[in-house]
């Protein structure tokens, strides 16, 4: 049906640039997913979209068509652009019913009274909300109120589905619900789907793909997966995954492979890892390993980091260990099943090895190599 | 070839674009309104007050009508008659407005402190009492004042206390300064009493509480607490009935005219009124600037201070003070105060209805002639009652009639205002257009309606010549009032979130059917009041029409006006009544609704 492409859209609002030369395309059926801080210009990027902002410079296509380029005096107005949108507080009219409220986005389409209703009716079947037609939206549960925006957006079955935080206003248990009724709602109605949140659970969890972005800028474009194990760049690294990641600044001792890192703060400690390629001598690198990539032993070892308890957290299923390493003043989580880490004490000493993870440049930021992945792609895309 | 197509489509898109954004496109429309009703009667104003009228050639013969002159501002500010014209009117205008003002602001004060902090009886009922006088026209109480005092050498027939007791009245108590302070200084409680009692109900308690635990007499806590605190809003009380007070004009006019006590108000009209227009020019100006020099001078002064007025919010309730053994006296004291000053004027003005020959006050004088009786040659000229007289009937229609249109179109205006100042707020364009519409507000009545005389007695740009028109009389109105339609406006839009009508873009629907469906259904609930105060305010209003009635499209008030200067003093303070009785009842379907009192 309808792929998306953004080429090259700038939008400044004054003297800031809220989306910076931002190109993108969207598969058919794809439920891609913009993640980011607030303020990274993932909201602007899908108002553009929708055409409730008018970008400064660039093209829009949605399928074939054309739907914006100034320089050709295109500019198709929002209501024909055939999408639909879910606002982040739902945006329902507070004077009118459920049923009107659904029923006032079929206006344009001027269908007969029976057939708005039969429409309406269906959709109100498919997202449960059946004898909730007379009731007014303040009536509703926040999420039903939810449910009653998607249905709204849904009814005129537009080609693109956007959602601009929908989530966000729901507490933690029903988010998870609605999470698993929306990636049900788009394998069935295949809508090409544009997702913004600055949650990554509810990234990583709905989407085929991810842009991560920052100050209007895209960072990484990947899938979930990718874009979690293999991320582009320290700000990827450094913003995806809960609890965040590790990130060890160290200088390449030996170039290997297998390669040999000694710690920033302290040339003593050195450690060894799994890589498969070269690296460069004497390279300050930034080591990045995910919590649960992290193995530690109790007794000294040779090719591992020292470091120092400081608390664990055990959460029942699993148990957070936090620490600093002997050398400099970093700090270190460590993610593990829970019997395991419940032994450890405070300030005991244990030794730190390294699964697998990603080697970025430290002067850049950019990837040099990831290493423990067995056989899958180098870097990220 | 290709160049010009691409030119074309390319305005083509520019256009479309625009529309895209009907803010802005109704942003340009009303501001070209405003540019035409408001900034451009205003340097009309300023233009030809620098100007000979039609009266030049008589001055100085052998000048024309249009040419150049400082004359006028000469003859009003220096010449031998500008102690009369100018400096003695001024000179009244500001000692009533000081002294009504002074009155006003004490009297309120005193109140609302009676009512909100001490244990007072019948809290409630003073509290939606003493808001009548406010609510009814200003010259209610100068008409009810006549009534008593009227001195039978000046009046032609005798007041209640000459009548009764036959004490001769000095003409300073029936006219002239002191009733007119006295009349006005009660209309204007008011204003002090409602932001007063804001301001003292919005103390948190805790700061006096602190004070008093540190060891400060009760003394010491109002004055070193209390007052610094409520210090802003006695301020803005002070600055709205300062400036209100020297615009007013029906009360100077009932009270001073028939003794040639005269204002600046009452001047600007009489000049006008005698079609010396260069003269009124002036004069007009010199209110309108002594009104804004007011305003701004109040927003240079309390404009950084006023933000602690609400400091602290809903603190713990205080205990009210106890007035011990003051509590009844008190209590009656304020009783007999609202019986004399707040329900009597309104008493006696039925009660004079209902006097066959004005004067006579006994019960043999009763009749309900003036009601409902016909044309009899033996009274009132054979006015018939009025309502049976097709005029004064006529002039009820006219003042529902224009006070509906009037709140129908300025409650609708004000949305699309509210609508253009909200959604395209940082821009330019909305500072200037909510500024613009604030505008009538510092142009007394009184020179609002000396304006729109000179400019549509005649066609202008795109506007016909409607002098003479109710279509005039309505304009007039829209425009003075927009200052309190588009605040409401503003707030009403400011709770609509933009998010409501955007689902409503994406959907495909149309700024109209927007418009009517989702914006205006939710801005209702505050337009509504708005719309009924504006319903009230135009009912009552006699400053702004006075210049601009005709016989043809006389109102309820121009007509008591009249009747009142030609002695059919029943059928005056009958029709007074009905404006009474619909503005009474107009504002507690307004509070029924919610809504706030705009000051």
């Amino acid at each position: 049906m309808s792929g998306i492409t953004i080429r090259d859209v700038t939008k400044r609002f004054g003297l800031v640039t809220a989306v910076d030369r931002f190109s993108l395309d969207i598969e058919d059926k794809d439920f891609l997913t913009l993640l980011g801080p607030s303020g990274c210009g993932k909201t602007t990027t899908l108002r553009c979209l929708a055409g409730l902002e008018e970008p400064d410079e660039g093209e829009i296509y949605i399928g074939d068509t054309c739907i914006f380029a100034p320089s050709r005096g295109i500019n198709v107005a929002s209501g024909k652009r055939n999408l639909g949108l879910v606002f982040q507080n739902y945006a329902l009219w507070p004077h009118m019913t459920v049923f009107g409220n659904v029923a006032f986005g079929l206006r344009k389409a001027k269908l007969p009274k029976q057939e708005v209703r039969r429409k309406a009716d269906k959709i109100f079947n498919l997202l449960g909300l059946d004898g909730f037609q007379k009731r007014y939206p303040h009536e509703l549960s926040g999420g039903q109120q939810q449910r009653v925006a998607v249905a709204r957006m849904i009814v005129t079955e537009p080609h693109v589905f956007l959602f601009d935080e929908p989530l966000s206003n729901l507490d933690a248990k029903l988010r998870m619900t609605l999470r698993s009724e929306l990636k049900r709602m788009h394998r069935m109605l295949g809508a090409t789907t544009v997702y913004v949140t600055h949650d990554q659970l509810e990234a990583m969890t709905l989407s085929t793909h991810i842009v991560v972005m920052d100050e209007g800028v895209i960072q990484q474009i990947g899938t979930p997966s990718e874009v979690y194990h293999f991320p582009a760049n320290l700000f990827v690294a450094d913003f995806m995954g809960n609890p965040r990641a590790n990130l060890i600044p160290a200088i390449v001792k030996e170039a290997g492979p297998p390669a040999v890192l000694t710690l920033k703060a302290d040339p003593e400690a050195t450690c060894s890892l799994p890589t498969e390629h070269p690296l460069v001598e004497n390279q300050e690198v930034v080591l990045n390993v995910r919590p649960e990539d992290i193995l530690f032993t109790t007794t000294k070892s040779e090719g591992a980091f020292p470091a120092k308890v400081h608390t664990t957290l055990p959460t029942g299923a699993e148990c957070l260990t936090y620490g600093r390493l002997v050398a400099g003043d970093q700090e270190i989580v460590i993610k593990g099943p829970e019997e395991a880490h419940i032994c450890l004490e405070t300030n005991q000493e244990i030794w730190l090895r390294f699964k697998r993870g990603n080697i970025f440049e430290a002067a850049s930021g950019k990837t040099l190599l990831s290493f423990g992945f067995n056989g899958r792609p180098m870097g990220a895309s | 070839m290709y160049e010009t197509t691409a030119l074309a489509r390319r305005s083509v898109y520019r256009v479309r674009r625009a529309f895209r954004r009907p803010e802005r496109v109704w942003g340009t429309i009303i501001l070209v309104a405003l540019i035409l009703l408001v900034v451009i009667p205003v340097i009309y104003l300023i233009q030809h007050s620098f100007m000979f009228d039609s009266s030049g050639p008589r001055y100085m013969p052998g000048v024309r009508v249009g040419d150049w002159t400082t004359f006028y501002w000469y003859r009003v500010l220096r010449s031998s008659l500008a102690n009369s014209i100018f400096a003695k009117p001024a000179l009244h205008s500001l000692s009533i407005a000081a002294g009504m003002t002074a009155m006003s602001l004490t009297l309120g004060c005193f109140l609302a402190w009676l009512v909100v902090r001490t244990d007072l009886h019948w809290k409630q009922f003073f509290s939606s009492v003493l808001i009548i006088p406010y609510i009814v026209p200003s010259w209610t109480i100068a008409l009810a004042w006549l009534m008593v005092f009227k001195n039978p050498r000046f009046g032609g027939t005798p007041g209640l206390l000459n009548a009764a007791f036959g004490a001769n009245i000095p003409i300073w108590a029936s006219y002239g300064y002191l009733p007119i302070v006295i009349s006005l200084g009660i209309h204007y409680i008011p204003y002090a009493f409602i932001m007063l009692r804001g301001a003292l109900a919005n103390i948190d308690s805790r700061l006096e509480e602190s004070a008093e635990l540190l060891g400060a007499s009760r003394f010491e806590v109002l004055r070193k607490i209390t007052f610094p605190i409520v210090l802003p809003a006695l301020g803005a009380a002070f600055v709205l009935t300062f400036s209100k007070g020297l615009g007013e004009f029906a009360t100077q006019a009932f009270l001073g005219l028939p003794i040639r006590y005269y204002t600046l108000s009452t001047r600007v009209y009489s000049a006008l009124n005698n079609r010396l227009y260069g003269e009124g020019y002036v004069l007009a100006l010199i209110l309108v600037l002594a009104t804004v020099s007011i305003v701004i001078g109040n927003q240079f002064l309390l404009g950084t201070r006023k933000r602690y007025v609400t400091i602290g919010g809903k603190g713990s309730r205080r205990r009210p003070m106890a007035l011990g053994r003051w509590r009844w006296p008190a209590t009656l004291l304020l009783l007999g105060f609202v019986v004399i000053f707040v329900i009597g004027p309104i008493v006696l003005l039925a009660w004079q209805t209902f006097m066959k020959y004005e004067g006579q006050f006994g019960l043999s004088n009763f009749t309900l002639h003036y009601w409902i009786g016909g044309s009899d040659p033996s009274l009132a000229e054979g006015q018939p009652g009025i309502f049976r007289s097709g005029y004064i009937l006529g002039a009820i229609k006219n003042s529902g009639l224009l006070a509906g249109t009037t709140a129908l179109a300025s409650g609708f205006i004000g949305i699309l205002i509210g609508y253009v100042v909200v959604r395209t707020r940082g821009s330019l364009l909305s500072r200037v257009t909510e500024n613009l519409a604030f505008m009538p507000y510092m142009i007394p009545g009184i020179a609002f309606g000396g304006i729109y005389l000179s400019i549509f007695a005649h066609s202008w740009g795109p506007l016909p010549a409607l002098y003479g028109t109710f279509a005039l009389l309505a304009l007039a109105c829209v425009v003075k009032y927009l200052p309190y339609s588009s605040s409401s406006g503003i707030s009403a839009i400011h709770q609509i979130d933009p998010s409501l009508e955007e689902v409503g873009v994406v959907h495909g629907i149309g700024w109209g059917m927007r418009f009517a469906r989702i914006v205006i259904p939710l801005a209702k609930p505050g337009i509504l009041s708005a719309m009924l105060l504006t319903f009230i305010t135009t009912m009552r209003v006699l400053d702004l029409v006075i210049l601009l009635v005709t016989p043809k499209t006389g109102l309820m008030t121009s007509l008591i006006f009249r009747y009142q200067t030609q002695g059919f003093t029943q059928h005056a303070y009958g029709i007074m009544l009905v404006i009474v009785l619909v503005t009474v009842v107009g504002h507690s379907l307004v509070q029924r609704l919610g809504g706030k009192i705009e000051l």
